[in-house]
């Protein structure tokens, strides 16, 4: 008979045994895939977060402005924007452009003062770079060149405005002077980020550049690729600077600046550590089973060895009963991951209140993505570890003297 | 009442920067420290002026000027108009204990209060709390007479204030009260615990019409980092009369 065959028909001997090793494997397994899943989802929200809110996936700016950045230093512009939006435009890499104007904003209630923050938008523009209405949760988007805005509707809360009503901000202007606007609401906005809903409204940006007396400036300008390639992005946007001429420039890549990107690269490290415990978890419990069942089989051993099966046969048949055992878990556990991750995807998991309070550029509803490779990964990762965990103590049975053995 | 008076030579000066002095017939002997208070504070009193001046601010950027004019009403009342291009049309109006902003772009008038009164007026040195103060320097501080110090060639009394509460600015600060004209030559705010936050000098004065009047002023704020901010008054009219509401806020959005 096979040793494969033997090791096959040996699972079943201990059916209890086995079952607890294979949910062993398949909770680890399950875990792993979810958390993979979960850090892919957090890897695709950062990046999109970045790329419409913070960064870009190039952006654009006076190179002073990165400088002095705490201190609002308006007055640092990218300058004739128009000329260089339409020269950005003719590059092969630049899919779409977003000119941006970042408004300081402080409003009062009572003896209250509300810090906001306005991004003056080209609202036409903005709809190819990003889905803006996707952010509209009540009423609409502001129209071009009025004094409409978008709020943010837990500033809106905040600030005890109506849909229809207005508020009104002072600012910072680029001639380092104080100003102050009203804006009509004509929405309420639900950001992916749950610390923007508390600070950001969106306000057409001629009426940006109007309040801040930006004159042809603009605060950065945004660009996407169409393929993520965004050293070739980098190149073409400093190609279009080089042309226009314009000087004191900064052109920098998302994963220079982006918070987000710096979280994930830490988290990588960290996440993957933390699936190596769950794995290590995992094989002490294939570790344990094997080394109960040798101890248990120990005449079973004894006789085998009497019969002339030699001590590596042994070996290899105690490593395709964990073997079958691990693969049996690993898939399961995977498979009830891929199960629970698929529905995630659409429905998503909602840390809504939890971040609510943190300022940090992951959504508060996170939708977990499921990486085939990754899964795949796991999957191996998980069957090799429980195979591994079982050479030890399978070794040490081959060890074992017929004779001695038999006494047992 | 709120009483903000530990700030009232910048609140003078800024608002309306109006501090018109009586000149004081003859040196005071053996005054107390509430005395030479009292006696600077009734200088500073005085029925209505129009003034022109200019706020030169310095910081790490560079430098700017905000010329107004301003008219004032006794110690608690005026109305500050910017004329300078970049800020054209802003006002800013203090009656009694309150303070209003109006800027043409807005659509309602801004009231500060609470902290928002500790926020930089146009990004120099002067905060709005600065401009709330009026008389009452003894009902918030209690004042000791600490020694006698020159301050730009003129002999001054230094006196030490100590804030009596907490609805101050200041817990503590200094005055250098000019010995012969009751003018603060210079004063210093410091935090508790007695780290300097503020400094103002008197750089120059003028005489009009029987008044000691601060014609160019600097203030450094000591936590900004930034190189100060300098007024200048370049005209004043005193005792003037002054179109009826001027203080009202119906008028300020006119």
């Amino acid at each position: 008979m096979k040793i494969s065959t033997i090791a096959f028909r040996n699972v079943f001997r201990n059916g209890r045994r086995s079952l607890l090793s294979i949910i062993a494997i398949a909770v680890a397994a399950f875990s792993i895939t979810m958390l993979f899943s979960v850090l892919e989802g957090i890897k695709v929200d950062v990046r999109h977060n970045s790329w419409n809110y913070e960064t870009g996936e190039v952006r654009l700016r006076h190179a002073e402005f990165d400088r002095y950045e705490h201190l609002n230093p308006v007055q640092y512009v990218v300058p004739d924007y128009a000329g260089i939006v339409e020269r950005l435009q003719g590059q092969p890499h630049v899919w779409r452009v977003s000119p941006r104007i970042n408004v300081p904003a402080a409003a009062f209630r009572d003896d209250r003062q509300i810090a906001a923050r306005g991004i003056g938008v080209d609202l036409e523009l903005e709809r190819g770079y990003q889905d803006l209405e996707d952010i509209v949760a009540s009423g609409r988007l502001p129209e071009p060149g009025t004094s409409e805005a978008i709020l943010g509707h837990a500033l809106a809360r905040d600030l005890g405005v109506e849909l229809g009503g207005q508020a009104t901000f002072l600012t910072q202007t680029r001639l380092r002077t104080s100003n102050a606007f009203t804006v009509d609401v004509v929405g309420f906005a639900d950001f992916p980020m749950a610390g923007m809903n508390r600070t950001a409204f969106i306000l057409p940006l001629e009426s940006a550049a109007r309040y801040l007396r930006m004159g042809d400036g603009v605060s950065e300008i945004f660009v996407k690729s169409d393929n993520g390639d965004f050293e070739a992005l980098t190149s073409d946007v400093r190609d279009a600077v080089r042309e226009s001429g314009a000087e004191g420039l900064s052109v920098t890549p998302w994963t220079e600046v982006s918070g987000g990107w710096a979280y994930l690269q830490m988290a990588d490290v960290v996440y993957n550590i933390m699936a190596l415990v769950f794995f290590i978890l995992g094989s002490t419990v294939v570790i344990n089973t094997t080394m109960m069942t040798i101890h248990e089989r120990t005449r079973e051993i004894g006789t085998l060895g009497a019969m002339g099966m030699h001590g590596d046969e042994l070996v290899r048949l105690f490593f395709a009963e964990a073997a079958y055992i691990g693969v049996a878990g690993s898939l399961a556990g995977v498979l009830l991951g891929i199960g629970v991750t698929i529905p995630l995807q659409q429905i998503g998991i909602d840390f809504g209140v939890a971040m609510e309070m943190a300022n940090m550029d992951i959504s508060s509803v996170l939708y977990p993505v499921l990486n085939l490779r990754s899964t795949l990964v796991v999957f191996v990762y998980s069957s090799a570890v429980a195979m591994i965990a079982s050479v030890f103590p399978a070794r040490r049975a081959a060890k074992l003297k017929p004779v001695e053995a038999l006494r047992e | 009442m709120k009483h903000q008076t530990g700030r009232r030579i910048v609140a003078t000066v800024v608002a309306g920067l109006a501090a018109l002095l009586f000149v004081a017939p003859a040196p005071a002997q053996e005054l107390t420290a509430e005395e030479i208070i009292e006696r600077m504070e009734e200088n500073q009193t005085h029925s209505t002026s129009i003034m022109e001046g200019r706020m030169i601010i310095t910081d790490r950027f560079g430098e700017r000027v905000s010329t107004y004019i301003a008219h004032t009403e006794g110690a608690d009342r005026f109305l500050v108009e910017f004329t300078s291009r970049d800020e054209e049309g802003q006002r800013i109006l203090r009656r009694d204990d309150n303070l209003y902003l109006y800027y043409p772009d807005a659509r309602e008038v801004i009231r500060l209060q609470g902290s928002a009164l500790r926020d930089s007026l146009l990004g120099s040195d002067i905060s709005y709390e600065d401009m709330t103060g009026g008389r009452g320097i003894i009902d918030d501080y209690r004042a000791t007479l600490i020694g006698e110090e020159e301050v730009n060639g003129r002999p001054t009394y230094k006196i030490r204030l100590e804030a009596r509460g907490t609805n101050v600015a200041y817990p503590e600060q200094v005055y250098y009260v000019d010995r012969e004209e009751f003018v603060v030559r210079k004063s210093e705010q410091f935090a508790r615990g007695g780290r300097l936050l503020k400094e103002t000098l008197i750089l120059e004065t003028t005489e009009q019409d029987g008044y000691i009047f601060p014609t160019h002023i600097e203030v450094i704020d000591v936590t900004r980092g930034s190189s100060g901010t300098e007024m200048i008054i370049d005209d004043v009219q005193i005792g003037v009369s002054l179109p009826a509401n001027i203080f009202s806020l119906e008028e300020l959005t006119w």
